[in-house]
């Protein structure tokens, strides 16, 4: 069949599925040539393409040999540039210019080491009285290894690690004992007099109880027989005031929360513990978290808001993020909602967050203490920042 | 049972003296953030010392630069920043003066243009000084890997000198 206008697209696709003979070919080809607006369409290449056949096929000439890539002046030259054995290479011929001229070349692309100097080496090296990991860990929890910073960015998990090390440290009591005057003891003079006839008195003793020991022998007396006899022990003389009735507060560090509270009132009874246990714990919760996540924003950038406050989000499942813009707000919000339980216009809250805000802008771990406001209901407040203790009277 | 491997205290001091500044580099020229680079750096000794006691003190500084390599990569990754590492103007990094020093910033110009792979490798060759089988070691690959990629590496930089005519 000929090949026309009318059928040539057949033609074309058996050209292209390759089942042309060479004749057929020849066929397409002198049709195209014949017209040039066909061929410009679809863009065949007019020139002869080898038709291959299994049977015909050179594959050997594909194939590539070490004289091949022997033969490429580059790999030489890379090769004698990083010392690595080809015999191709020594029968390179330096006295030829292209050669020599390429050698030149691939030698300047070796790269040369700039100076950089770390610095910060105190960072890195561990001091000769730390032989053990279970020491270097302890030192960086005790901060001993300031130097040393490992910082969330760097090694989170060591920065957890440690971070748990300090969580669990105990923090000294805070115990008041109330009036230590009781305890202390004034100088007196003793005159000799006194002295003589105290000595005296003892050897008396010593003689009658060596004469009445047979005596008590017989009569079998033992240790038992005092057991009835009350011991006193001295409390403390509270006066009067507001610090009459203070809180007794022994707590933990975070994550170990623990309150425990007590009163002494004038006569010296213990009172049942009273709301502000509840109050303070909470309040110790979430200065903990406030801490923790105050620790985690100087990690973070600075201007990393949305970081800080999904943080804490995370540490306080009550609150909501888009409510607190800064870490300031978010103290007002809790001192005023959770740890106080009063209106935000009472004086001594308003007080409480002023200060508050302001140690924390300061990133002071200082003590508030907040004097009543009020005598007659004897409001007290006490409040310490970065851990925070606080407690309330009434 | 003590570990005949483990090194001592003197001995992981003395890896900070020699190889923290080669580590440091190392990171530095493929990041191009200083301060990024040095975090690497302090996590990669802080990896050494922890491991203190599997890691003889001959194989520290292997040790050094494959996980350190191996963290910047997944930093890399991380951070998805492949192509911007243009922070610390290359003249800011040091030159040595054993080329003259426009031809040692063209050289850096161009082995910043480079593949991170083939970057990585080049200066763990000329740099450091390691073989096929220790570069192999650190970067995960074979010899022949890594022949392939210090080839190419050493074209391409043989062609940006070309094309710039600084030289011939």
């Amino acid at each position: 069949m000929k090949i026309t206008r009318e059928n040539y697209e057949a033609y074309l696709l058996d050209f292209a599925e390759g089942v042309f003979s060479a004749d057929q070919q020849a066929e397409l080809f002198a049709f195209l040539e014949a017209n040039p607006d066909l061929n410009a369409e679809f863009d065949i290449p007019l020139d002869p393409i080898p038709v291959f056949s299994e049977a015909s096929s050179d594959w050997a000439s594909l194939l590539k040999t070490e004289k091949h890539l022997a033969s490429d002046l580059d790999t030489l030259l890379i090769a004698k540039l990083e010392g690595d054995y080809e015999p191709e290479v020594a029968k390179l011929d330096f006295s030829n210019q292209e050669v020599a001229a390429q050698w030149q070349l691939i030698q300047r692309t070796k790269v040369a080491a700039p100076a950089v100097s770390f610095g910060h080496y105190a960072s890195l090296r561990i001091p000769a009285e730390i032989t053990t990991i279970e020491e270097w860990k302890a030192a960086l929890a005790e901060g001993d290894l300031s130097d040393h910073i490992v910082s969330a960015k760097a090694s989170a998990h060591m920065h957890a690690e440690i971070t748990s090390y300090r969580s669990i440290r105990l923090k000294a009591q805070t115990v008041a004992f109330g009036n230590k005057t009781v305890l202390m003891q004034e100088a007196k003079v003793v005159p000799l007099f006194r002295r003589v006839a105290f000595a005296a008195a003892s050897i008396a003793a010593i003689f009658i109880c060596i004469l009445a020991w047979p005596e008590a022998q017989e009569q079998g007396s033992s240790i038992e027989d005092f057991a009835h006899v009350p011991i006193s022990r001295p409390l403390p003389v509270v006066e009067s005031g507001i610090e009459d009735t203070a809180a007794i507060a022994v707590k933990e560090e975070a994550p170990v929360f623990q309150f425990v509270s007590g009163t002494i009132s004038k006569d010296n009874k213990p009172e049942p513990a009273v709301e502000r246990e509840r109050i303070a714990v909470l309040g110790i919760k979430q200065i903990g978290s406030i801490e923790q996540a105050e620790t985690g924003r100087k990690l973070l950038h600075a201007d990393d808001i949305e970081a800080r406050d999904a943080m804490l989000y995370a540490e306080s499942p009550k609150a909501q993020p888009a409510e607190f813009q800064t870490l300031t707000e978010y103290v007002k919000e809790r001192a005023q909602r959770d740890i106080l339980k009063v209106e935000p216009t009472e004086p001594v809250a308003v007080a409480l967050v002023e200060k508050a805000v302001d140690k924390i802008e300061k990133g002071t771990d200082g003590a508030i203490k907040i004097q009543p406001s009020n005598k007659e209901t004897g409001t007290h407040f006490n409040l310490k920042l970065g851990k925070l203790e606080i407690s309330r009277n009434r | 049972m003590t570990n005949p491997y483990n090194m001592t205290v003197s001995e992981y001091n003395q890896c900070v003296e020699n190889f923290a500044d080669n580590l440091f580099r190392f990171i530095l020229k493929n990041l191009r953030d200083e301060e990024q680079s040095r975090d690497i750096v302090q996590e990669t000794f802080t990896k050494l010392w922890i491991k203190v006691e599997d890691v003889s003190f001959l194989k520290a500084k292997s040790y050094l630069f494959t996980t350190g390599y191996h963290t910047m990569i997944d930093w890399i990754r991380r951070e998805k920043r492949n192509a911007d590492f243009e922070k610390v103007p290359e003249s800011s990094m040091g030159v040595s003066k054993d080329q003259s020093p426009d031809l040692q910033e063209i050289l850096q110009e161009a082995l910043s243009r480079l593949p991170e792979i083939q970057r990585s490798v080049i200066m763990l060759r000329d740099y450091e000084g390691y073989s096929y089988q220790e570069i192999g070691e650190i970067t995960n690959l074979n010899e022949s890997q890594v022949k392939v990629y210090i080839y190419r590496a050493r074209v391409t930089l043989k062609e940006y000198l070309v094309s710039i005519d600084l030289v011939l």
